[in-house]
């Protein structure tokens, strides 16, 4: 009977032994990892409010160049805005131009129209009016502008008449 | 009992033998667990690296405020995080910094942390007020009246970024949105042209004495006192005589600023090898309207004796990098002005720059210069970025209360003058610059997570 408890010490004495083994193994072998560490982190996803932003640009991107070279001549603006990306022929004013509302642009044609009678009136007054003539000018371009819808036609003229 | 004892034992070995099945199966799991946790731990930690590090870029700019600093900027040292134990220090991770400008008035910190080879990468962005050199986003030595309109729910506004300097009073009305300084009551010293050109710095750096337009040091003065140089001032004396001749270029019997711009221009600067001196291909002789296809790619700068009418400019039509100056002697008036961004149009008159459109699509994405001798007016809406500067008065008008159509927005340059190939060509030294300081503008940040806490 006492054979048979020595051998049951035995055992169990071998199973702790080896439980001990593999515990020391985990903690000081290759695999071994600091616990403060690992109970800092406790989930890996990082909660919602923590997530960086999303990356919505690059400066690199920002500063690309875009391709030299000439443009090539166009005879309206439509025709420009078809032939050219955005980032080199600018916003789309026809476009843009057409998603006013009707009755803004019939305000707007309102107020430029009294704008030009003022001015020819002020003008008729004193055609020395300097003011008045800069407004009549940038109103009457401003008007031919709009009648064409912004759509403007080009008229061909080369550089330089050396006079 | 000796089977007893071989049962014992056979048992036992079995006993240990499964125990050790169990062991290497919960091994196995412990390391994969143990190298998910690190990977995540490195990921996690190479995120707060990186954070850590867009922290500190960010102090090391806010450092920096009320300078003049250079775009990109990179931390000079610092780049690890030491988490501190007691005396000692472990180096948790390495970040690298760095920030550039994203727009005149935006600038992004991208910093990328790095943790045992897994890596984070956090972006910010702020908004600023980018430092650089420029010209005074609207200025003018005589009086300024900015004046928006209303009339019920109709608004359209005049909204402007300071500084806006006059040599006389700026008047406004409640449709008049200024952010920055408003200086009034300023000292200019007026934009001249009295600008000789010097053939060993290959600019019109020297400056003539007033009177002296062609720069051969033989000139008169006004001897009689009447506020004006003319052939009376000679008198009798024929070589006095020769000199007005001489330095009345424009032959209308006096010899002003006038002779001195065309001067400028056609002589002076012409020796830059523009082609804009009389007779050659870039001068133009009388008044012109121009439009987008008026002047061919890379021509500079064009010279008219007149007035010029702009319907389009022309820069959004070409290169990317295409700047172009129109010089001319009477008034400028350009509606609708658009270009793209890297684009310069510069405008110098002697007489009045006049310009008007629509605000939502006058896309000023580059930048408008403006140096006149006469006014500025702007009618209508529209936009620029860059330096209007007129010696006469300057008057913003919207005319006409249309919510978004008819705003008028003017804003800082994006270029950086204090680096001599972004100067606009044309325009003459003694413009006015401005230099702008950097600053962080605590209201308008997307502020990132840490300064949310």
């Amino acid at each position: 009977m006492k054979k048979n408890i020595r051998k049951y010490i035995i055992t169990a004495i071998t199973v702790a032994a080896v439980v001990i083994v593999f515990f020391l193994a985990g903690k000081h072998g290759r695999y071994a990892v600091n616990k403060f560490e690992i109970k800092k982190i406790s989930h890996p996803i990082l909660p919602r409010s923590e997530v960086p932003e999303r990356v919505i640009y690059s400066i690199n991107d920002v500063k690309k160049p875009l391709a030299d070279g000439p443009a090539e001549k166009v005879n309206d603006l439509e025709s420009m805005y078809k032939k050219y990306p955005k980032e080199r022929a600018g916003i789309n004013m026809i476009e843009e131009w057409s998603k006013v509302k009707p009755e803004d642009k019939a305000e707007m044609a309102k107020g430029i129209t009294g704008a030009i009678k003022e001015s020819e009136e002020k003008l008729m007054e004193n055609p020395d009016d300097k003011r008045a003539k800069s407004k009549l000018i940038i109103s009457q371009m401003l008007q031919k502008l709009m009648a064409s819808n912004f759509n403007y036609k080009i008229k061909e003229q080369e550089a330089g008449d050396g006079r | 009992m000796k089977n007893k004892k071989g049962f014992i034992l056979v048992i036992t070995t079995a006993f240990i033998a499964s125990l050790l099945v169990v062991a290497l199966a919960i091994i196995g799991m412990s390391c994969g667990e143990i190298i998910q946790t690190r990977v995540y731990n490195d990921q996690s930690t190479a995120y707060y690296v990186a954070r850590s590090g867009a922290e500190m870029m960010y102090n090391y700019l806010k450092a920096k405020e009320g300078e003049t600093i250079t775009w990109p900027q990179s931390m000079p040292s610092g780049d690890s995080v030491v988490r501190t134990r007691g005396s000692g220090g472990t180096i948790v991770g390495n970040f690298v910094a760095t920030a550039d400008t994203i727009s005149s008035n935006m600038f992004g910190i991208v910093s990328t942390g790095s943790v045992n080879g897994r890596t984070a990468k956090v972006t910010v962005k702020y908004g600023c007020d980018a430092a650089f050199e420029n010209g005074r986003p609207i200025g003018c030595a005589g009086a300024m009246s900015l004046k928006g309109a209303g009339w019920w729910i109709f608004k359209s506004y005049v909204r402007a970024e300071g500084p806006l300097a006059s040599g006389s009073a700026i008047t406004s009305n409640n449709f008049v949105q200024i952010s920055g300084t408003t200086l009034q009551n300023q000292t200019f010293e007026p934009t001249n042209f009295w600008w000789k050109y010097n053939s060993a710095t290959g600019t019109c750096s020297t400056p003539k004495a007033v009177g002296d337009t062609n720069g051969d040091n033989a000139y008169l003065t006004d001897a009689n006192g009447d506020g004006s140089i003319t052939l009376a001032d000679a008198g009798e004396n024929i070589a006095a005589q020769e000199a007005f001749i001489n330095d009345d270029i424009n032959s209308d019997g006096v010899v002003n600023n006038k002779d001195a711009f065309i001067s400028y221009y056609t002589v002076e600067l012409n020796h830059q090898g523009l082609n804009i001196g009389k007779n050659e291909t870039r001068y133009y002789g009388s008044s012109q309207s121009f439009n987008y296809n008026s002047i061919p790619t890379g021509v500079p700068i064009v010279f008219v004796n007149g007035d010029v009418n702009i319907s389009f400019n022309s820069t959004a039509w070409w290169a990317q990098n295409s700047n172009n100056t129109i010089v001319a002697t009477g008034d400028i008036n350009i509606a609708q002005p658009t270009n793209t961004a890297g684009n310069t149009l510069t405008l110098i008159s002697y007489g009045d720059v006049n310009t008007g459109g629509v605000n939502f699509f006058g896309g000023i994405s580059g930048n408008l210069v403006v140096c006149s001798v006469g006014d500025f007016n702007a009618y209508y809406g529209g936009k620029s970025n860059g330096a209007i500067f007129s010696n006469g008065q300057v008057n913003i008008d919207t005319v006409y209360p249309i919510s978004g159509l008819l705003n008028r927005d003017i804003k800082k340059g994006t270029t950086n003058w204090s680096d001599s190939t972004n100067w606009p060509l044309g325009l003459p030294q003694n413009y006015g610059s401005w230099p702008l300081k950097f600053a962080i503008k605590a209201d308008s940040v997307v502020k990132p997570i840490w300064q949310r806490e």
